[in-house]
């Protein structure tokens, strides 16, 4: 399974980390961002946190990513497919997750809302992962809307 | 597309920039670099960095020229 994000954000805790991160451990920047540092007039110290923060948000965004593509996977072989997740992508922009499911040797692209998969794991709501079952059952050809 | 907890770069008329000026010693910049914490009918809330500590902002969208969020790039954790 290929996992990604694509995009990013900062979350407040991550923003934290990054705040009280050592000067001496901040990443290097690039002649880019050092730029960009210039444009938006702040230090670079400043923006070389900001850099962090995301790096640290990414992190969290693809081991969630990677969390979900797995429980995903576990979901379609529990109902007996052979099938696997070959490829599950965090778009972050559309808050979308993109997921491509090999079943069969064949490709098939559906795409689980973001919201959706919060539910699910930050709060174990029972109707998201009733969605998230339907909407395999649609997608994996199990299923036909009454 | 929502923009909260994303890091955009925000284009503020010469009022705006005077306003940032004022309000938090920001000085005027043709961007800034901002966190999003909300945005709502008032305008953009961003994280601020003060001598204090860490602000709430609301500049309203009347001072927003635009809103640009880079689109980012894939990260990827490989194959698991």
């Amino acid at each position: 399974m290929e996992v990604t994000v694509y995009g990013s954000r900062i979350f407040d805790h991550q923003w934290e980390e990054a705040r009280r991160c050592l000067k001496n451990d901040l990443p290097e920047l690039s002649p880019e961002q050092r730029k960009a540092a210039q444009r938006y007039r702040i230090s670079e110290e400043d923006y070389a946190r900001q850099v962090l923060a995301q790096q640290l948000s990414t992190d969290r965004l693809l081991e969630t990513t990677a969390k979900f593509g797995k429980l995903l996977e576990d979901s379609i072989r529990a109902r007996g497919l052979d099938a696997r997740v070959a490829r599950i992508q965090l778009n972050d922009l559309r808050e979308l997750y993109e997921i491509e499911v090999s079943l069969n040797g064949k490709r098939t692209q559906f795409t689980v809302d973001e919201t959706v998969v919060k539910d699910l794991l930050e709060r174990g709501s029972a109707t998201a992962e009733a969605s998230i079952a339907r909407i395999i059952d649609l997608n994996l050809g199990q299923r036909v809307i009454s | 597309m929502t923009i909260v907890q994303r890091s955009v770069s925000v284009m503020v008329s010469q009022e705006g920039q005077q306003v940032l000026n004022v309000s938090v010693g920001l000085p005027p910049s043709d961007a800034y670099l901002f966190v999003v914490d909300e945005s709502d009918d008032l305008g953009l809330w961003a994280k601020i960095e003060r001598e204090d500590g860490l602000h709430h902002l609301l500049l309203r969208w009347e001072y927003i020229l635009s809103v640009d969020i880079r689109a980012g790039e894939g990260k990827g954790l490989g194959f698991q």
